[in-house]
């Protein structure tokens, strides 16, 4: 079954992010809404959570997830080093839309990674994403909350369509901005690549 | 100049605290709101307060109007006492910030006329339940809320807006302090741990 709980978009209430992080905490998946699109969590930790996400939105494990953290130290503990450089953007565009792309932490499952070595990392600037990733005190994978594929979702509405009850818990806070999505920077490199021109201009 | 007239927001549900209002909650011998009331009424003439639940703030004596838009978050709220104000434009505060600081409300109310929006900004984080919204932002939160969009945030690329900076708040209080919201007990807790240390 899944559990639909509407928040404030920018004062959620805080029982609530914590029912949602508790379905995290126990393996389960969250659809939640970002700056752009509604995404699907799930802990980044865990092979089997992430595995989860993919079998549920049908997509092919041969591409990486983004992953949401709370702050730039915990975005610090999933990657092999961050140059000055990607440190400097970090400070700059978080909480916000920027995914920078990193050398992976051993740590980090190959769920997330795909086998790319790497991962993508942000702290997002919609309170509602937030405050869950915080509540959680976890890494969260956030993909986009539809079918591989398909259209990104903008309300939670969406989210049931495509996923009927797929998903264990909805926090629905209205309709997203939707756009472009996260700007996503190869900070493996230096200066970054941009493989994705999104909501934030570098 | 412009007039502003003070908006104390007081809609939404509080599950947390048992279903009690968060704002009627004491702090200091006094409940939340009347400090939040303390504050804005030294930086504003007028002040009005926007509930669904009257009967629970008509202590304070202050004229009220309801949030239109029930289903419409924070937003919903920030329109409602907006359309209702007098005046030019509208300071909005939330009614469960117990740190409120009239140095701070200052630097926002003072530089009300120069855009539509005027609010702090700390980091990346504007800080929109302390903020002066004008008139023009009527149309664009009301196409907003109708469409479900409810991030107050949303419509600033349609209107101009006006950050107050970090440093220009840090330069007469804590930013952590004053933009502290209490939304859990644990929250309660530690507010009140601060305001006995402040003995305010």
């Amino acid at each position: 079954m899944t559990v639909i709980r509407v928040v404030d978009a920018d004062r959620p209430d805080s029982e609530v992010l914590d029912a949602a992080a508790a379905v995290l905490q126990s393996g389960g998946t969250v659809a939640f809404p970002t700056e752009s699109f509604y995404g699907l969590g799930a802990d980044a930790r865990s092979p089997e959570a992430v595995r989860r996400v993919f079998r549920i939105k049908g997509r092919p494990e041969s591409k990486p997830l983004l992953v949401l953290v709370d702050s730039m130290e915990r975005a610090l503990t999933l990657v092999e080093e961050a140059s000055p450089g990607a440190r400097e953007l970090m400070a700059r565009h978080w909480p916000g839309p920027l995914t920078l792309i990193l050398r992976a932490a051993p740590t980090v499952p190959a769920e997330v990674t795909a086998g790319s070595g790497t991962v993508g990392v942000r702290v997002p600037g919609h309170a509602v994403a937030l405050g869950l990733v915080r509540a959680a005190g976890m890494p969260v994978t956030a993909p986009s909350a539809n079918p591989s594929g398909g259209a990104p979702p903008t309300r939670a509405g969406e989210v049931t369509a495509s996923f009927g009850e797929a998903v264990d818990f909805i926090l629905d806070a209205g309709v997203t901005a939707g756009g472009a999505g996260s700007t996503l920077a190869d900070c493996t490199v230096w200066p970054p690549r941009i493989l994705r021109q999104g909501m934030i201009r570098l | 100049m412009i007039s502003v007239t003070g908006v104390i927001q007081a809609g939404g549900r509080s599950t947390r605290m048992g279903g009690d209002p968060k704002a009627l909650m004491e702090l200091g011998g006094r409940p939340i709101v009347a400090r939040v009331l303390d504050v804005v009424r030294q930086v504003t003439e007028r002040v009005l307060l926007v509930t669904n639940t009257p009967d629970l703030y008509a202590f304070l004596g202050l004229p009220m109007v309801p949030d239109v838009f029930p289903e419409g978050g924070s937003l919903g709220g920030i329109y409602s006492g907006l359309r209702a104000a007098p005046g030019d434009a509208a300071f909005t505060v939330a009614c469960d910030m117990p740190f409120l600081s009239a140095p701070v409300a200052r630097l926002v109310v003072a530089r009300a006329g120069e855009a539509d929006v005027v609010a702090p900004r700390i980091g990346a984080q504007w800080e929109t339940l302390h903020a002066c919204y004008g008139k023009a932002c009527l149309g664009p939160m009301e196409r907003r809320l109708r469409e479900g969009q409810l991030r107050i945030t949303g419509f600033f690329d349609e209107v101009r807006v006006l950050a107050i900076t970090e440093a220009e708040v840090v330069a007469v209080g804590d930013p952590a302090r004053v933009f502290m919201n209490v939304n859990t007990p644990d929250e309660l807790r530690r507010a009140r741990a601060l305001a006995a240390d402040a003995r305010d």
